[in-house]
């Protein structure tokens, strides 16, 4: 189900200490590699039905509701237990939706619509993004945090008060590809 | 002084007078775009002297590019000169028979652009309290296909719809355009390997 590292209690013990709470201002760790190249290549072949999110100012790409049968993969115990045991946090259901960006998406911070704090986990089931945007940003204290791009790689990100995210514009570097994501919440 | 910057054509009473009726009709929102502006001696000294100024990166949710701090900081001769101009009498009553606005002769803050290849500005309107008309002044001339162009957006609902004019930047021409809650610009992401430069500010009334 997921790669045998991060089923290893001193392993997650050791993300939790060394990556995951470096940053006070925003706790986060990206475990690379994390699922089985079977689960990976299922979460990739889901079959969606992509939406047009699009606001003229404030957001511009697809979403797509998250079938059963993906959500019932992606709270396996396996990953319940890596994330709870990287946040300190026991997790209920992880929910959320699928993100397609591609070249001219965005999306915006609004003052009016602020997250509440939480925390994010992301799955970026897309190989080889080019160097053309499209990566969730954190702002936070003033500074633009990027997650750097790479498949098959879970993101486990604690928001705290005022802490915003946005998909950075997508740049013709982008080509035709498209960049999908798995983006979760993961409640306490 | 508007005499030894201004293209001469400019300065005609009748021609501003024209200029006026094309500012008040044009579309989507009112803006003019003054080809070869300055004399154009005064134009190469300006981007003479800002290949000499810094500029740093630029990044947030809606835009990247890279940008001078606010000119007034400049110790370059013909930088301090043309802000001088923009806040003489001279060019407030040029600017204001051109608009019709009481256009103040103070400009407190301009700023020098580089848009370089993947660079943007997504769409905004400009508005903040005081900021009657927005400038640019371009220095480097862009080609229909390199990106950087400035759209100007139609307004529904008092938000952007469609983009209805792309200006292309040509060297030394000044546009500008009236900033209102539906003034909804953008500056196309650059997708050549050209550099698009440009002195941007305000007008206040």
């Amino acid at each position: 189900m997921i790669n045998p590292i991060y089923a290893k209690r001193e392993n997650l013990l050791k993300i939790r200490k060394e990556v995951f709470q470096a940053n006070p201002a925003l706790p986060s760790a990206q475990l690379p590699k994390f699922f089985s190249t079977e689960i990976y290549r299922k979460l990739q072949q889901a079959k969606l039905t992509w939406k047009s999110h699009n606001h003229p100012i404030e957001h511009k790409y697809e979403r797509a509701v998250i079938p059963a049968a993906i959500l019932k993969t992606i709270n396996n115990p396996e990953v319940h237990k890596a994330i709870s045991s990287i946040t300190g946090k026991k997790t209920s259901k992880l929910s959320g939706e699928f993100i397609r960006l591609k070249h001219q998406d965005f999306s915006l911070m609004h003052d009016e619509h602020i997250e509440k704090p939480g925390t994010d986990i992301i799955i970026d089931l897309t190989n080889d993004w080019p160097i053309a945007g499209g990566l969730i940003t954190y702002f936070v204290d003033g500074q633009h945090i990027p997650l750097p791009p790479l498949g098959n790689t879970l993101s486990i990100i604690q928001r705290k008060n005022n802490v915003q995210k946005y998909f950075k514009y997508v740049n013709n570097n982008a080509g035709r590809k498209k960049r999908v994501l798995l983006v979760l919440n993961a409640r306490s | 002084m508007i005499k030894s910057w201004v293209n001469p054509k400019y300065l005609e009473p009748a021609k501003q007078k024209q200029l006026k009726r094309s500012f008040l009709a044009s579309k989507p929102f009112r803006h003019l775009e003054l080809r070869d502006f300055f004399i154009e001696k005064k134009a190469i000294q300006i981007l003479k002297a800002l290949g000499k100024e810094h500029f740093f990166p630029k990044e947030s949710d809606l835009f990247q590019f890279n940008q001078t701090n606010n000119l007034a900081a400049s110790e370059r001769k013909s930088i301090q000169q043309l802000l001088e101009l923009w806040s003489t009498d001279e060019f407030a009553e040029f600017m204001s028979n051109i608009t019709g606005f009481n256009i103040k002769p103070l400009v407190i803050d301009s700023f020098a652009s580089l848009y370089q290849k993947t660079d943007y500005l997504l769409c905004h309107d400009d508005e903040i309290e005081g900021r009657k008309i927005a400038w640019l002044l371009y220095l480097s001339a862009l080609q229909k296909g390199d990106g950087g162009t400035l759209n100007l957006y139609t307004a529904k609902k008092n938000l952007p719809d469609k983009v209805v004019k792309k200006l292309v930047p040509q060297f030394n021409s000044f546009t500008f355009f009236e900033v209102s809650p539906v003034s909804f610009h953008a500056v196309e992401e650059m997708v050549k390997e050209k550099q698009r430069v440009a002195i941007t500010g305000w007008f206040r009334d």
